[in-house]
């Protein structure tokens, strides 16, 4: 393909990120979805990833591989809490046993053995081991020799508890069969798009010539318009204006004369269609290929560079002639 | 000694496998211009195929739609894939016509896209022929989108 085009909200987010001087975005996960900073979100948060994840595809972003995010399988969201839940009956209503071990005299216990009013006190020697609250003022010859877990609901005493997840925003509970896990990435602009900004920044004041002729002509215009051909081929073009019925395609061309050849691929495709190309190269060659293949070469370089324009606009704003009824069985009736 | 051969030949031998590095080509220079493009060959080449055809036989009497039906069929020859047209209704503008034993199956299955644009123009380029009617691609079913069976449907521009 000849280059990759953005689309237009691709090209405006672009366009907004290097006026805002960021380089770098990076993904955090909120209660309305995955939000990257400095980017004004979609109503769907997928919407921004799959923006991302085009440009990181046609090389205007670097995506790097950032953080993992748990969705939601019922509504998608990626805010969800996780529980620990018995492994019997998934009870979340357990609780975390820590065991102590006092070294001097062997002492072996439950935490919650040892305290008292506060404090941890060994059972069988009597001797102050610190504040219950906090670890940091245990006495050395304290140790946490293991946990395990018991289920407030049915007693059951187990190592490893279930991981739960819940979802607040619809209230589903899932684990990691039903999950979806998904990769997060951080993005970095490349030097693509900051070329792309300055070209598109120049473009918009070579082409303002020709923008403002299209509206005097009351031509309606559109930036990076898409449209389907006869062949079933979906073609893009820089710039398109209509007048009633009347379609002109327009592309840009830095002297390329394969743009010309495309462009004239392309008009086949959309028949009644009219087609320019605009030239910001000052290329002879082209000029001369556009006549070849009858598509007005725009250059607004050039003392003349309406006239080109003008008779394309006065072809559109013709009434179109009714159609000559064909016979339409051309072949068939001839031989009957 | 070499014989210098003069004329034009009657067939000249390519591999598909050369045909679709050909159109593919096309495409990678020129983008969506390249399937237009290759489109417009296969509507030349359905028109002029169906002008042959039609010269040589008798179609006294014949229906439209047999018509077609035997174009189609005198296409199948040339080995891009057993066509059968599965709907013709020129009155509503609509055609479908199936490809079986496609040789481009293994194609479009590896490069996971249609190749069909030029036989889209071809089938086109037939009816426009019969017709004088230009129809447009309007759907498929294709390989490459996962359907079990390679389908063209056209109808008639507005």
């Amino acid at each position: 393909m000849i280059g990759v085009i953005v689309s237009d909200s691709e090209k405006e987010l672009l366009i907004s990120l290097v006026e805002k001087g960021v380089e770098r975005l990076e993904p955090s996960i909120t209660t309305e979805g995955i939000k990257y900073n400095n980017i004004d979100q979609f109503e769907n948060w997928r919407e921004t990833i799959n923006l991302l994840n085009s440009l990181e595809e046609k090389e205007y972003l670097t995506g790097e591989d950032y953080d993992r995010a748990i969705i939601c399988p019922s509504c998608d969201s990626p805010h969800v809490y996780s529980r620990y839940a018995c492994p019997t009956d998934r009870s979340i209503f357990i609780k975390k046993i820590t065991l102590l071990r006092h070294e001097p005299d062997g002492y072996s216990g439950e935490l919650e053995n040892f305290e008292q009013k506060g404090r941890l006190v060994c059972p069988k020697c009597g001797k102050d081991l610190g504040s219950a609250h906090d670890k940091e003022t245990w006495d050395p010859n304290l140790k946490e020799i293991g946990y395990s877990f018991e289920c407030e609901h049915n007693g059951h005493r187990f190592e490893r508890p279930l991981v739960i997840h819940y979802c607040p925003l619809c209230g589903s509970t899932f684990d990691y069969r039903t999950a979806r896990y998904i990769p997060l990435k951080a993005y970095t602009l490349s030097q693509k798009t900051y070329d792309m900004v300055k070209n598109t920044a120049d473009t918009e004041k070579l082409i303002k010539p020709i923008i403002d002729f299209l509206n005097q002509n009351e031509l309606q215009i559109q930036y990076g318009f898409e449209i389907k051909g006869v062949s079933g081929s979906t073609h893009q073009f820089d710039l398109t204006a209509t007048i009633g019925p009347s379609l002109l395609l327009i592309d840009y061309s830095f002297g390329d004369s394969q743009e010309l050849v495309a462009l004239l691929g392309k008009k086949l495709d959309i028949p009644g269609a009219e087609a320019a190309l605009v030239d910001f190269s000052d290329n002879e060659e082209l000029l001369n290929l556009g006549k070849v293949y009858n598509i007005p070469i725009i250059d607004t370089g050039k003392k003349n560079w309406v006239n080109p324009l003008q008779n394309v606009i006065e072809k559109m704003k013709q009434v179109p002639v009714e159609k000559k009824e064909t016979p339409r069985r051309r072949l068939w009736e001839r031989r009957r | 000694m070499t014989i210098e051969k003069t004329g034009i030949p009657k067939n000249l031998v390519l591999t598909s496998g050369s045909f679709l590095n050909l159109l593919n080509t096309l495409v990678n220079t020129f983008g969506s211009a390249g399937e237009s493009m290759i489109y417009q060959m296969g509507h030349e080449n359905g028109m002029v195929f169906c002008r042959e055809v039609v010269s040589k036989i008798n179609n006294e009497g014949e229906s439209l739609e047999n018509l077609f039906v035997r174009v189609i069929n005198s296409a199948n020859q040339i080995g891009w894939a057993n066509m059968v047209v599965e709907e013709f209704n020129p009155q509503n503008g609509k055609i479908k016509v199936v490809l079986q034993d496609n040789s481009f199956k293994q194609f479009c299955l590896r490069l996971n896209m249609p190749q069909c644009f030029f036989l889209r123009g071809y089938i086109s380029g037939i009816i426009k022929e019969l017709t004088n009617v230009d129809y447009q691609f309007s759907r498929s079913e294709c390989y490459a989108h996962g359907d079990e069976h390679c389908s063209i449907r056209l109808v008639a521009e507005d």
